[in-house]
């Protein structure tokens, strides 16, 4: 018999083995997880709505999977999801006083696939309301706290389930990336999470924030974890237009090494505005690719250009898929004599600041008559951010930069100047504006916080991130362990 | 004071009347166009609607394969050049009736271009232009009761083409031909129900009227759903003679979305078009766009049916039907098909005609494609009547009887003793009660007065119950009224 705290400490990929070999049961795993969370969810506020019962049920059920043969690899794997992915029958908020009541009747693709596969859900996690922001602090919740220093950001928007992944309140989380949005979390938080090739993971039931950019993303404590949950999210799906097929086993042929690979890295002047321990994380990660065989050289990518582009870009879906929040069919109630009247009072009420910056800059956008043509000339820029992209890449297995530009901030850093935290997205809009898969992991740390680095490919190319990120992880598991201080709840432990 | 019909003679020499139409028409897939609810008129309000047609977070559009074949199907019909690449497009604006806050249509690549509609006038045939056909999802029905508006959400999501035609009618009596050859083509195709009075051909009338000889043309007025084609005939009547009214006197026409009010038979104002709205269209994200292969194209190529007016000349041709009647029997593939079995079933097609439009037609269902009689019963039918055994009369009645019972026609007729009576001898006693029951007509008729005759055999008929021959009957009776 596992000690309870024994069981939390354990990776996705440890716990399935403990699992599948009877060691332990779903149902003392998700007890496990269940305590914890009610020790540490009054600091650290990773979850919305907690779903302990339906989490012991599904345990039980796994439980019976399990006495079984061939019982998927995750199953009885507690995890915990972004509450802007919607789940039967439990309250999705998406953080907004606009659906503080709203229970949807579906279940979203990706929470779909992990019920399927036995995975056990523990709750909904925090975001920024309507996964608009960096912080996790814009919610009707509340902020998230980071986990490894309660006064510091979990970054958002995915900050409550990168939050409960490295608070060992869940094994894994399932995120969601528009522009960093599972990325930089697991960043501030000493995580994995993979932002897949759009369309690798059905977006069906998300919440959405920009449909041609938004991504459903495993958030997880190793690399292993990551190509475990990503085989459990990744498919072609008939809900979801956008998706393709894909019969990959990401968790195989990790430790193939990097020898041969050719990889590129951001040269150091696009690094100028990064924290030292971010340009240090850099190098090192050059320097042990090289140790390991892989060819290294200097790579440029059109950061900045994304960067503005993406923000056109996010604004001016957003202002349209938020279009629907008029209060007429679910959602808060609007009072007024005509229908006009009462979208208006609803979404006056409904609506934080940051999601009505975002609709009416979305709006001026898309505006022919103010925007004039704005947005055609946008998507004509975009189009070249691709094709630089895509000529930059071509002569790479894969590039490496920064995930951001420095460890998490502190709560609060922001209230002042609500736009200047855009440029926290530098480093990964990039990725979702081509449409490109990217890997961040944990690259080092400022002595206090983790720093993310991230790996970017080539469409369809997770394999090979995957695989270099586990070949770099083994070799930075002893670096993060000094560098990342000793508060770390139950950091660095899964190595 | 002039009278209404010499202003309009005066008008037309002087103003002529540009007209373009903009008609939607819902596509017959039984289904939505982004999601499997059923889409049906008529089902209880808000009983088919899923996340996806009520606009709830995170539901996607699925794009019906089914939508898309009938789209290309009409786009063929109608001689269209057919994108092989076209997608969709977000149209934003905010309505109780719009779920999303977005009409998801085609702005910039629709799948048809081009076309036309072949009409016919008074002023003899001809060939509407088409600008385009695009696909698009239907909204919620408002239903204003009151004081207050329910929303069924049942119509939103229905598929829908809208069928853009150029600027090029000049008369009501063409706009109304254009709308039924439209609504006989389609129809046909199996393309739509067509239905105007079930909202599924909605027709929005573009207007505008010039001096003759003007190459620019005037202001136009947009008037707004108009649901019957004698409602856009009178609607486009009465606009050609308010702008005219306006121009004559000076003033000024302004752009305007006008509706048609049927019970004052005029038009009325509903918003100005300047300032329209911004409906901020851009790519829809969430649909890749419409890529048509060869043998995508080749297999609903293959499904088409001919076209309605093909369908009508080969019943001409083939079985010497009457025009009319050929353009009644091919109101659909089914009813064509059905027709032309009865009549290949018999040597007296004009019997077969005769008897399954005046009396079969009527009783099809609408929905329904269920035969009403069996082409074999039918033609049995028809073997009676064209062998002399029954009268018409009869016929008529045996058809209903024969689909009523299911039983063999020739046995109903001995049982219900429906034959003909021919023969003299048996037709006698009801010739002679006849003329000694007609005093004054066989008076008449001896005094010379032919046309008497007539009188008395209605008599014989009466009495025989229909049966009695009225060629043998009269000859007997010119006979014994000689003497």
């Amino acid at each position: 018999m596992k000690e309870r705290r024994d069981i939390t400490e354990m990776t996705a990929a440890k716990l399935s083995d403990a699992l599948h070999r009877r060691e332990l049961s779903a149902v003392e795993a998700a007890t496990a997880y269940l305590s914890r969370m009610t020790v540490r969810e009054a600091s650290v506020n990773a979850y919305i709505t907690p779903t302990a019962r339906r989490a012991l049920t599904a345990a039980a059920a796994a439980d019976g999977r399990l006495a079984e043969e061939n019982a998927p690899a995750l199953c009885g794997i507690p995890y915990a999801a972004k509450d802007n992915l919607a789940v039967a029958d439990i309250r999705m908020s998406c953080a907004s006083e606009m659906l503080r009541d709203f229970v949807p009747a579906y279940t979203a693709a990706a929470v779909e696939r992990a019920d399927a596969a036995g995975c056990v859900l523990l709750g909904k996690t925090n975001l920024d309301e309507f996964a608009m922001g960096s912080s996790t602090e814009r919610s009707i919740a509340g902020p998230t706290h980071n986990p490894l220093d309660l006064a510091c950001s979990a970054g958002g928007s995915s900050g409550g389930s990168a939050a409960a992944v490295a608070a060992h309140e869940a094994v894994w989380a399932i995120g969601s990336d528009t522009g960093g949005s599972a990325r930089q979390p697991a960043s501030f938080c000493g995580l994995v999470s993979l932002k897949p090739t759009y369309g690798l993971v059905s977006r069906r039931g998300m919440t959405e924030l920009a449909s041609s950019l938004d991504c459903v993303c495993p958030i997880t404590r190793t690399v292993t974890d990551c190509a475990l949950a990503t085989n459990l999210l990744a498919g072609a799906d008939k809900g979801d237009m956008t998706t393709f097929a894909s019969d990959e086993d990401y968790a195989d042929g990790l430790d193939a090494g990097v020898s041969g690979m050719k990889i590129g890295i951001l040269g150091p002047e696009r690094l100028a505005e990064c924290e030292p321990a971010v340009r240090r994380a850099m190098d090192r990660a050059g320097r042990l690719l090289e140790g390991l065989g892989a060819r290294i050289e200097e790579v440029d990518l059109p950061l900045e250009m994304a960067l503005e582009i993406y923000m056109v870009v996010a604004a001016a879906e957003a202002s349209s898929n938020l279009a629907r929040f008029d209060g007429l069919r679910y959602g808060l109630h609007g009072e007024g004599e005509t229908a006009s009247e009462m979208m208006r009072s609803a979404r006056s009420a409904g609506f934080g600041d940051e999601v009505k910056r975002r609709i009416l800059t979305g709006a001026y956008a898309l505006s022919s008559t103010y925007g004039g043509g704005y947005y055609r000339k946008i998507k004509a820029a975009q189009a070249t951010v691709c094709r630089e992209t895509d000529a930059s890449l071509d002569a790479f297995d894969a590039v490496l930069l920064p995930t951001a530009s420095g460890v998490a901030f502190r709560l609060g850093s922001y209230a002042d100047n609500p736009t200047a935290i855009y440029r926290s997205d530098s480093f990964t809009t990039i990725a979702n504006l081509t449409g490109l898969p990217a890997l961040q992991f944990p690259g080092g740390g400022d002595g206090h916080l983790p720093v993310g680095l991230s790996l970017m490919g080539k469409k369809r190319s997770e394999k090979t991130l995957f695989r270099a990120a586990y070949a770099l992880e083994a070799e930075l598991s002893a670096f993060l362990g000094r560098e990342v201080g000793r508060d770390a709840v139950g950091y660095g432990k899964a190595y | 004071m002039p009278s209404d019909m010499e202003k309009r003679t005066e008008i037309t020499e002087l103003y002529e009347a540009v007209i373009g139409l903009e008609v939607h028409v819902e596509l017959k897939t039984g289904r939505k166009i982004f999601c499997s609810c059923r889409a049906h008129f008529g089902d209880t309000p808000n009983s088919c609607v899923c996340p996806v047609c009520l606009g709830m977070p995170g539901a996607l559009p699925v794009l019906s394969d089914e939508a898309v074949a009938l789209a290309v199907r009409a786009g063929l019909a109608l001689g269209c050049r057919i994108n092989r690449r076209s997608w969709f497009d977000r149209k934003n604006y905010y309505y109780p009736d719009l779920p999303k806050g977005y009409q998801i249509t085609q702005l910039e690549r629709p799948i048809c271009e081009g076309g036309a509609v072949p009409i016919e006038t008074s002023e003899g045939k001809r060939s509407v232009p088409l600008i385009r056909i695009h696909m698009e999802e239907d909204a919620a029905k408002l239903i204003h009761r009151g004081g207050e508006t329910l929303v069924d959400y049942n119509r939103a999501g229905v598929p829908l083409i809208e069928i853009v035609s150029e600027p090029a009618m000049r008369t009501p009596e063409e706009a109304k031909a254009y709308l039924n050859a439209l609504r006989r083509i389609l129809s046909y195709m199996g393309v739509s129900d067509c239905r105007m009075n079930e909202g599924s051909l909605r027709c929005d009338v573009n207007i505008s009227v010039r001096r003759r000889g003007d190459p620019d043309l005037g202001v136009k007025c947009e008037i707004k759903n108009v649901n019957s084609v004698n409602y856009v005939g009178r609607a486009l009547e009465e606009e050609i003679l308010r702008q005219t009214a306006l121009l004559e006197a000076g003033e000024e026409i302004r752009p305007e979305t006008r509706r048609f009010n049927e019970d004052t038979g005029k038009t009325e104002k509903m918003r100005d078009k300047e300032g329209a709205v911004d409906y901020r269209y851009y790519t829809e994200p969430n649909l890749p766009p419409i890529v048509l292969t060869d043998d995508w194209m080749a297999a609903v190529t293959a499904s088409m049916p001919p076209m309605p007016d093909d369908a009508a000349a080969a019943l001409i041709r083939d079985y010497d039907v009457k025009p009319d009647n050929a353009v009644l029997l091919t109101a659909s593939v089914w009813l064509t098909d059905y027709y032309t079995r009865c009549a290949a079933a018999t040597p007296y097609p004009a019997v077969c005609e005769s008897l399954f439009v005046g009396e079969i037609l009527e009783r099809l269902g609408r929905d329904e494609e269920r035969e009403y009689l069996s082409p074999e019963a039918l033609a049995a039918i028809c073997a009676l009547m064209g062998e002399g055994k029954i009268v018409s009369g009869q016929a008529k009645r045996l058809v209903h009887l024969a689909a009523e019972s299911g039983e063999d026609p020739a046995v109903i007729a001995g049982r219900e003793s429906m034959l003909k009576i021919s023969d003299e001898d048996a037709l006698a006693p009801y010739v002679d009660a006849a003329i000694a029951a007609s005093e004054k007509a066989v008076a008449d008729y001896r005094r010379g007065k032919v046309a008497a005759i007539r009188q008395i055999l209605g008599t014989v008929m009466r009495e025989s119950g229909g049966r009695a021959d009225p060629l043998v009957a009269g000859r007997m009776l010119e006979e014994r009224l000689k003497n």
